[in-house]
């Protein structure tokens, strides 16, 4: 599943284990604590924008705003539903 | 006049400035154009700013507080960076010294008479200044980024003053408002120009990737959520520590203190910072960005080509 692709890439430019990252409600504050990349939300987005790049999915994909109020699972949620879009 | 580096690197290079030629060059700039703020304020006699003056400075007030930290974060990050690089990019350390040494002397300095120019006009016009609390909050740490990010950032800030301040200085009612606008936007032209100096000659000394570029001009300007349209946005991120001023901006129509009171005059400010910011990546990337669209699309061509010196044959569709 190009999903699974999605969110394994993201977890690793974030270099913090796929699982866990995801489907822990963890807020965008708490994923910035765990990664030892990542230092801000222009980080996070740039997690985001090099799997759009990587995966070729510039044109299907909107790069997510990083608002620090959410959670990675909120955002991850969001590119799901622009895959299952997309698929459609 | 002695005018400002806009070719940092070809300058080291080609004409061989030494950092202590840099450094002469940015005292013989500033002092050519040093003002005095008292000077300013004395000159203007029978002030009578009207309401609408008054919330132009309670903004720009509360603005420039916030240049201290930043200015702060640059120079101590640029000389640790320039040390750290001293032997493996002597180039960018020399670029690192001169951007750090700028910032704590000049920038700083003159944006010091901002913010008290603002500050004693709020004050003669009988309202009162930023009280300690918010003066604190607004000096809160700057935060941790890389510098490339942080000059762009900074070109993007001095962009929001020169475009709202040069409408300010044709709206104000009262001359001195509109002279100390004027005067203000002007010192703030020259700053985006050094920052956009900084940015070029540390992606063209190989120091910093065009992708940190693109990141942070993408974020200021994407729609609907960048960066510049601040406090009008419909999510605003929560910030611990430090205060972006342009996320305080009134924009209640029905408040006294509203900046801008027509949506009309709010877009048309927008699409000048856009085009302002555009040039100024196409100045620093050499890429031929002319719309968001195509900035946000570069951006993703730079992360897939592993960050995309500027030297990269980074092409951009259309």
């Amino acid at each position: 599943m190009l999903i699974d692709r999605f969110e394994e890439s993201v977890a690793s430019f974030l270099s913090i284990p796929a699982a866990d990252l995801y489907r822990h409600g963890l807020s965008l504050s708490q994923v910035l604590a765990m990664s030892p990349k990542a230092r801000n939300s222009l980080d996070l987005v740039e997690a985001f924008a090099a799997t759009i790049a990587n995966l070729q999915l510039d044109d299907l994909i909107e790069i997510p705003p990083v608002t620090m109020t959410g959670g990675i699972d909120e955002l991850m949620d969001a590119i799901k539903l622009q895959l299952e879009q997309t698929e459609a | 006049l002695v005018p400002i580096l806009n070719e940092l690197v070809e300058s080291i290079r080609r004409d061989g400035l030494s950092l202590t030629d840099i450094l002469r060059r940015q005292h013989a700039y500033h002092e050519q154009r040093r003002w005095q703020v008292s000077d300013l304020i004395v000159s203007g006699g029978g002030f009578r700013p009207s309401s609408r003056d008054i919330a132009f400075l309670w903004h720009a007030a509360r603005a420039e507080l916030t240049t201290q930290p930043a200015g702060i974060r640059l120079a101590n990050l640029g000389l640790r960076i320039a040390n750290e690089l001293s032997s493996e990019n002597p180039l960018a350390s020399v670029v690192l010294h001169a951007a750090a040494a700028w910032s704590a002397r000049y920038w700083l300095e003159e944006e010091a008479h901002h913010e008290v120019a603002f500050h004693s006009l709020l004050a003669m016009s009988g309202m009162a200044v930023p009280p300690h609390d918010e003066v604190v909050a607004h000096r809160g740490e700057f935060p941790e980024d890389n510098f490339a990010r942080i000059c762009i950032l900074q070109a993007c800030v001095e962009i929001e003053a020169v475009v709202s301040y040069g409408r300010i200085a044709q709206m104000a009612d009262d001359p001195l408002v509109r002279q100390v606008f004027l005067t203000v936007m002007r010192d703030e032209a020259q700053h985006r120009q050094y920052f956009i100096s900084f940015a070029k000659a540390l992606v063209d000394a190989g120091a910093f990737p065009v992708k940190d570029i693109l990141s942070m001009a993408y974020a200021w300007i994407r729609p609907d959520v960048g960066e510049t349209l601040g406090s009008d946005r419909a999510r605003q991120s929560r910030r611990e520590g430090f205060v972006n001023w342009w996320e305080q901006v009134v924009q209640d129509a029905d408040d006294p203190l509203v900046l801008w009171n027509s949506d009309e005059l709010k877009v048309e400010l927008t699409e000048r910072k856009r085009q302002s910011l555009l040039a100024a990546v196409r100045r620093v990337t050499g890429l031929a960005v002319h719309t968001v669209e195509q900035l946000g699309k570069a951006y993703l061509l730079s992360m897939r080509t592993g960050g995309a010196p500027r030297t990269h044959p980074c092409q951009v569709a259309s």
